[in-house]
């Protein structure tokens, strides 16, 4: 398998296989230190970003900063 | 000074950040207001939209910045917001905030006591926003709380202390700061509070929803000094001892 | 931060100058706000209160009886033993005096008993000298089921306990622990306590947080007036309170205001509390703390004793023996002080009715307290 199957921020998005998180942000064009990401349910630390791949089915969330009271 | 944990505030006004029609105009208020310490909101980005950047220039302007939980309706998602919050921001400081009660906004006690356990444990500094209930701020402090933040009114009411019978034991109580957080809709509730005794109080929409933002935030900052020093000058009492509406028995005669 | 750290970080030199130059603009602020407030209380205290007594008093009263309403609480003394390992120079148990020791069997216990509920008493407090061998724990334990048999709130005066010994008992049914402090003054309580347990001052500071910590419903704070100067010990005995309201907030509180009278041959008061420093105490107090409960024992005589109820005395003993089996066979030899108010219950009910008190003789049922896991 080439490529496999993610819902990216409720979106389905298709990426080639062993990307790991820090490569799917990048090809967002998301600035990486304005971002935090829960991967099936669960916090996944900046620094493990570039050692966790991504899996076939991975319900993928990012979550930035807004203005809040 | 106002110390929260370790850090300490010189200003006792903080701020929101929500509701302001441009991040320039907020940024101006935040700098006119003074205040050391601003709330954000975490959020799932919209990956298509453009994205407004209002961290950067926040950052630069040096102020501290305590993340919140707003959105969360119950305790496991208020940590895991927490948990975000730290990551992208490098602060364990969390405002906590659970409402699942999408009209007024109130704040769930029992899941803000839930979550406010786990988060002291995980090694976060903890404000929870919470009706201004002098047993579950007790309760927040022994779970180890850094401040409470009891509310005055319903956020965004603009009504002002209509708690105050019950923030006054709060704050007669606390051993820990007691922050007025949401219904503050003029400078003279803010300055109220602070003459009660309040350590800080937390304003947004009253600054951000005004005519002029900037103008507001001064007039804010002006009003919580003023209630400071006023509760630290002492205010005279209301007196009652000396007016009393009919005669009375006397009731040390017998010691003469 | 114990409340023994509390008290040695106290600047108290500077406090109890403070307290003798408080005004009377002081007094006046304190008597429109004083609920919470230490510089309140300390003006209240303070030499400058004295000429507005009788506002305190005024002021005092309506605060009682708005909290507690027109009762006064009924409780008894029952002296389990006046045995004691402690030297203590104003008191009657203290280890060198000649006197009969005993200490109460359980039969003996029963008879105590039988006397007191036939007066109508439902509240006991329970008397000790203090003696951790012969009158300890395991005594305590042997004794306490038989007595909250009959009692509904059952409180106790002994010894300092562990917190763990505080806790068995309470699993017993007790109710309240009375822990006086005597003075808050460590160089005085010194010279008052020279042998014995008892001479651990710090030991005995920490205990009302040991109480609080086991789960009892009720701590007792008292000084005894006269040892050291009565106006600072009751101020930092207000501190004492308000520390223990703040960190143990689970907890009822009272205090008593036992007085060191002069008499020949004991030990002479450094500050005799007068009537009127009586009245001050109980009314400052009172504006400090409405909830708090005084208790009033029949050390003080009884025409004074009929003034201070409306003023903020919350409960009172009547009919008292301070000599363990003195309500079967009353002697005399054997009593802890001398009891000023020798009134029989009945009379003393007449007296508070007489002015409009209703006296309560029980106003607590365990039932289903303390019973969930």
């Amino acid at each position: 398998m080439d490529e496999i199957n993610l819902m990216l921020n409720g979106e389905p998005v298709t990426v080639a296989n062993r990307t790991n998180v820090q490569q799917l942000l990048l090809a967002q064009k998301i600035q990486l230190d304005r971002v935090a990401v829960v991967c099936g349910g669960d916090v996944v630390p900046k620094s493990m970003w570039s050692s966790t791949l991504c899996e076939e089915g991975n319900v993928i969330e990012i979550f930035g900063v807004v203005a809040g009271g | 000074m106002l110390t929260i944990a370790d850090i300490q505030f010189e200003s006792r006004l903080f701020s929101g950040t929500g509701k302001f029609c441009s991040s320039k105009i907020m940024l101006a208020a935040i700098e006119a207001g003074g205040s050391q310490l601003v709330t954000l909101a975490m959020k799932r980005l919209d990956l298509t939209a453009k994205r407004d950047d209002i961290l950067t220039p926040l950052l630069a302007s040096g102020v501290k910045l305590l993340p919140n939980t707003a959105g969360a309706r119950n305790a496991h998602e208020a940590v895991m917001v927490a948990q975000l919050a730290r990551d992208v921001l490098g602060t364990s400081w969390i405002k906590l905030e659970i409402h699942p009660d999408p009209k007024y906004l109130l704040p769930d006690p029992i899941e803000t006591l839930k979550a406010a356990q786990q988060l002291c444990d995980k090694g976060f500094v903890v404000l929870p926003y919470v009706h201004a209930d002098p047993v579950l701020c007790r309760r927040l402090e022994e779970v180890g709380c850094a401040a409470v933040m009891p509310l005055g009114s319903p956020i965004g009411s603009n009504q002002g202390l209509a708690t105050q019978t019950f923030l006054k034991i709060i704050i007669e109580q606390a051993k820990v700061p007691v922050i007025i957080d949401a219904g503050i809709g003029a400078p003279s509730q803010a300055m109220q509070a602070m003459e009660m005794g309040a350590d800080a109080v937390l304003v947004n929409t009253a600054i951000a929803s005004s005519r002029d933002p900037v103008m507001m935030a001064r007039s804010f900052a002006i009003a919580v000094k003023a209630g400071r020093d006023a509760y630290q000058a002492g205010l005279g009492g209301v007196s009652e001892h000396a007016s009393h509406t009919s005669p009375q028995t006397p009731l040390t005669e017998f010691l003469e | 931060m114990s409340f023994v750290d509390y008290l040695q970080a106290l600047p108290t030199e500077r406090l109890k100058l403070a307290q003798y130059s408080a005004t009377s603009a002081d007094v006046e602020r304190a008597l429109s706000s004083c609920e919470g407030s230490l510089s309140g209380l300390m003006a209240l205290l303070s030499p400058a209160a004295e000429p507005y007594l009788e506002s305190m008093a005024q002021r005092a009263a309506q605060l009682t009886r708005q909290r507690f309403g027109a009762t006064i609480g009924m409780y008894l003394p029952l002296y389990l033993s006046n045995l004691c390992a402690n030297e203590c120079d104003y008191c009657g148990f203290s280890m060198g005096n000649k006197l009969k020791r005993k200490r109460l069997n359980l039969e003996e216990l029963r008879q105590e008993i039988a006397i007191i509920k036939r007066r109508g008493f439902d509240s006991l407090l329970l008397v000790s000298g203090e003696h951790e061998t012969k009158v300890g724990i395991d005594y305590f334990v042997s004794m306490l089921p038989e007595v909250k048999r009959h009692f509904s709130f059952v409180a106790m005066e002994v010894q300092p306990l562990s917190e763990d010994g505080y806790r068995c008992l309470v699993s017993h049914g007790l109710d309240a622990v009375m822990l006086y402090q005597e003075t808050y003054n460590p160089q005085v309580y010194r010279q008052h306590h020279t042998r014995g347990n008892k001479q651990d001052f710090a030991y005995r500071l920490a205990s009302a947080e040991r109480i609080a910590r086991a789960g009892v419903d009720k701590i007792g704070l008292g000084v005894l007036f006269g040892l050291d100067d009565w106006r600072f010990d009751a101020l930092l005995m207000g501190h004492h309170l308000h520390y223990l309201e703040h960190q143990h907030w689970r907890s009822r509180y009272s205090i008593s205001l036992p007085r060191l009278r002069p008499c020949t041959g004991g030990v002479q008061p450094k500050v005799a509390l007068s009537d009127k420093g009586l009245v001050q105490i109980i009314c400052a107090f009172r504006l400090f703390n409405p909830q708090l409960e005084i208790s009033l024992s029949t050390r003080e005589p009884a025409a004074l004793r009929d003034h201070l109820y409306r003023l903020g005395i919350t409960h009172i003993s009547a009919g008292s023996s301070t000599e363990p089996g003195g309500y079967a066979h009353p002697q005399t030899q054997l009593d802890q002080f001398e009891i000023a108010d020798n009134r029989s219950v009945e009379q003393v009910v007449d007296a508070l009715k007489a002015q409009g008190l209703t006296p309560v003789w029980k106003d607590w049922e365990a039932g289903w307290i303390n019973q969930s896991p």
